[in-house]
């Protein structure tokens, strides 16, 4: 007690209050560090950049010069250092896959040229660069193809870092020649639709191989008519999504169709692959359309009215019976 | 059995038999339709006169488009120039024909070598019926149902000379024995005043791509805080690596373009000079192997196991957000909990969109762990994401 008269001697009150302010700012404080802190969860410097054209597909013709402007967009705060190299790619399977290489094995490389191969971007500076065709004369008709890369050059870093590389492909595509228009242009592999369904939707199963010496992109059109009609309706035709077919390779197409009726019916399915050119591959099939369960549950349904149809005097009978036990 | 009781029997079969067909027809209508004889569908869709120039009297480029819903050879397509779009056809006032118009490439019909023709008039309005181009086809073939069908008639007409008018162009397709296929259908066009305005854009493929790296404490491909590296848009920093405690860090990526097929990212590493290209490297020897699950069957994270130092005794492997890829099993990276995959030199697919996309960010994850015997030293390597429009 002597202790704490001794401090009130020497402290007045006012003192006491700056004590107290203190000590209350400080346990407000603490209080913070007891809530576990919150982070931003992407980091603030992102690194982005746009090029267009992001495909290049052309008709080329031998011996002739091209050339064609490629401009890329530095969309971050920080100056960008851009690196520009061709690579070959193949196609693998049948759903539009690349696969890279680092050959120069597609002659189509060996005729471009780059008006510079390394380019600095102030933060959100556009720059321009030009892609120079030069076609020999004397080359097989055909599709040629590869890719242009466009990746940040990176500083050293120190050891024990991994580094992310993003890279951005520019699609080149060029036909040498056009095709003869009286050619087949594409085989329709496979084309499925199942034959039974119970409702207005149905799995469609479409590979179209290309046959021709050039690449083309193919757009599938459906057009499906119902068999039985009671008055001529317009047929829509629907348009699947294109894609490109390169030589000797297959293309799949596999979705749910639904038709813009939900009646029951026999359908019949047209399906005109367009290549270009006015060029088309053709194909049929049927399917029907018919609730088979809800149709076996009325059939079932009408069998119990007939019985209770054909029983009806017994039941008359005994419901009298219970009525009148009653 | 006496005939009374057979009669009785006999009513009530019938009873019971009309009673079923009734239910079965009621219940089943399209049956109905067997008996009524169908009839195919006809008349030509998305059909449009495209011009070159709007103003009165001028000479421009007529482009027809429309879609053929018929297989049947077309010998002839004819476009009538009239002031309505049904019923008796007055022709419009001071459209001129040239006797023989200019075509571009016409696609879309089977046959081959066209020919245009045109009535040479100066139509004149009132009681002349007589303005039309005409198509004519040499050898005419079969076009796929549903063909799109372009005629570009590029020089050879001038337009109405009436300013503020809308005018229509009945289009007509006509067999071998100028027998109407389809049509005709009537497209309209506007010629609108004596000046007019020439607009024309182009819109490129183009395509944005965009790295961020993600902060400590982020939750990656359904866990919660489970990143505990902060990456930045070009490094991991993974730091100095304890045994038996996996570190997990990554970046949201993004993508916007407008090419028609989508994007395609890839995850790969780099080739570099120790035999198999593991992923990271120490020296010439040492290394942190890929993971053991694949692109096409990622599997949940796995602690490495090795007992020989450099052989599974470290594992570097990435994951992908994306549920909805475009290769083999869709959501194989997401479907219960998050899946891993060992990179390599080969890209292999981690993000995926087939349609063009506004905007579009995937979080992808890379994961690193060792166990004690994994030998001591700096490892770097070097990890590529490379995006493409899909073709």
């Amino acid at each position: 007690m002597g202790i704490f008269n001794n401090i009130n001697i020497l402290l007045n009150t006012k003192q006491w209050v700056k004590i107290y302010l203190i000590f209350f700012i400080i346990l407000f404080l603490s209080a913070f560090q007891m809530i576990p802190p919150v982070y931003a969860e992407t980091n603030t410097s992102p690194q982005s950049f746009n090029v267009s054209p992001a495909i290049i597909n052309v008709p080329l013709s031998p011996g002739k010069k091209y050339s064609y402007a490629i401009t890329i967009t530095n969309l971050s705060n920080k100056p960008l250092l851009l690196q520009a190299s061709l690579k070959d790619f193949q196609t693998t399977g049948e759903e539009g896959d690349y696969l890279l290489e680092d050959t120069h094995t597609n002659p189509l490389l060996s005729w471009l040229t780059l008006s510079k191969d390394t380019l600095i971007l102030n933060p959100h500076e556009k720059k321009k660069i030009n892609l120079m065709i030069n076609t020999p004369k004397n080359i097989p008709l055909g599709g040629y193809y590869g890719i242009l890369f466009f990746e940040p050059v990176l500083q050293n870093m120190d050891s024990g870092k991994t580094r992310i590389i993003p890279q951005v492909g520019i699609l080149l595509l060029a036909n040498i020649g056009v095709p003869d228009p009286n050619a087949k242009q594409a085989d329709i592999l496979t084309f499925t639709t199942g034959l039974f369904h119970q409702t207005n939707s149905f799995p469609l199963l479409l590979r179209v191989k290309n046959i021709s010496l050039h690449f083309f992109t193919a757009k599938p059109i459906l057009t499906i008519s119902p068999l039985i009609s009671f008055k001529p309706t317009p047929v829509s035709p629907m348009y699947l999504d294109d894609r490109i077919i390169f030589q000797d390779k297959v293309r799949r197409w596999e979705e749910m169709i639904t038709l813009p009726d939900n009646h029951p019916n026999i359908y019949k399915v047209n399906l005109a692959v367009s290549t270009g050119n006015g060029n088309y591959s053709t194909e049929s099939t049927y399917l029907v359309v018919f609730p088979f369960a809800n149709a076996l549950l009325l059939l079932l349904l009408c069998i119990v009215i007939a019985f209770l149809i054909k029983r009806r005097k017994r039941l008359k009978g005994a419901f009298k019976a219970l009525f009148h036990n009653t | 059995m006496s005939s009374a009781v057979k009669k009785h029997f006999y009513t009530k079969k019938l009873k019971l038999l009309a009673a079923l067909l009734l239910a079965v027809v009621i219940t089943l209508p399209p049956l109905v339709n067997t008996f009524i004889t169908s009839v195919n569908a006809a008349g030509l869709t998305s059909y449009k006169d495209q011009i070159g120039d709007s103003r009165a009297g001028a000479a421009t480029y007529h482009n027809f488009t429309f879609v053929t819903p018929s297989t049947t050879n077309i010998k002839s397509i004819t476009f009538q120039y009239c002031t309505t779009a049904s019923g008796t056809c007055t022709a419009p006032s001071g459209m001129i024909l040239a006797t023989t118009p200019t075509l571009g490439t016409v696609t879309g019909i089977g046959g081959t070598t066209y020919t245009p023709t045109s009535t040479n008039a100066n139509c004149t309005g009132a009681g002349n019926t007589n303005c039309t181009l005409t198509l004519t086809v040499t050898t005419p073939a079969a076009q796929g149902a549903g063909s799109t069908v372009i005629v570009p008639f590029v020089t050879g007409v001038t337009n109405p000379t009436t300013i503020n008018t809308t005018y229509f162009v009945r289009i007509t397709t006509l067999d071998g024995g100028a027998s109407t296929i389809d049509g005709s259908n009537s497209a309209a066009f506007a010629v609108l005043d004596v000046g007019s305005i020439a607009v024309s854009a182009t819109v490129d493929p183009n395509f944005t791509f965009t790295v961020a790296g993600v902060s400590t404490g982020g939750n990656f491909n359904g866990g919660t805080g489970n990143i505990n590296v902060t990456a930045t848009a070009n490094t991991i920093p993974y730091g100095s690596l304890t045994a038996g405690t996996p570190e997990i860090a990554a970046q949201d990526v993004t993508i916007v373009t407008n090419a028609a097929g989508g994007y395609t990212v890839t995850a790969s590493t780099s080739a570099n000079a120790q035999a198999g290209n593991p992923p990271l490297i120490s020296g010439a020897t040492n290394n942190i192997d890929t993971f053991t699950g694949t692109n096409t069957a990622p599997t949940t994270w796995s602690a490495p196991s090795g007992s020989t130092a450099n052989v599974n005794t470290g594992f570097f492997g990435y994951s992908t957000e994306d549920s909805t890829l475009c290769t083999g099993t869709a959501s194989r990276f997401t479907s219960g909990g998050a899946k891993w995959a060992g990179p390599n030199i080969t890209g292999a697919e981690v993000i995926c969109n087939a349609s063009p996309v506004t905007t579009e960010t995937t979080r992808i994850g890379w994961e690193i762990a060792i166990n004690a015997i994994q030998p001591a030293g700096s490892y770097t390597g070097t990890a590529i994401l490379i995006a493409t429009p899909s073709y």
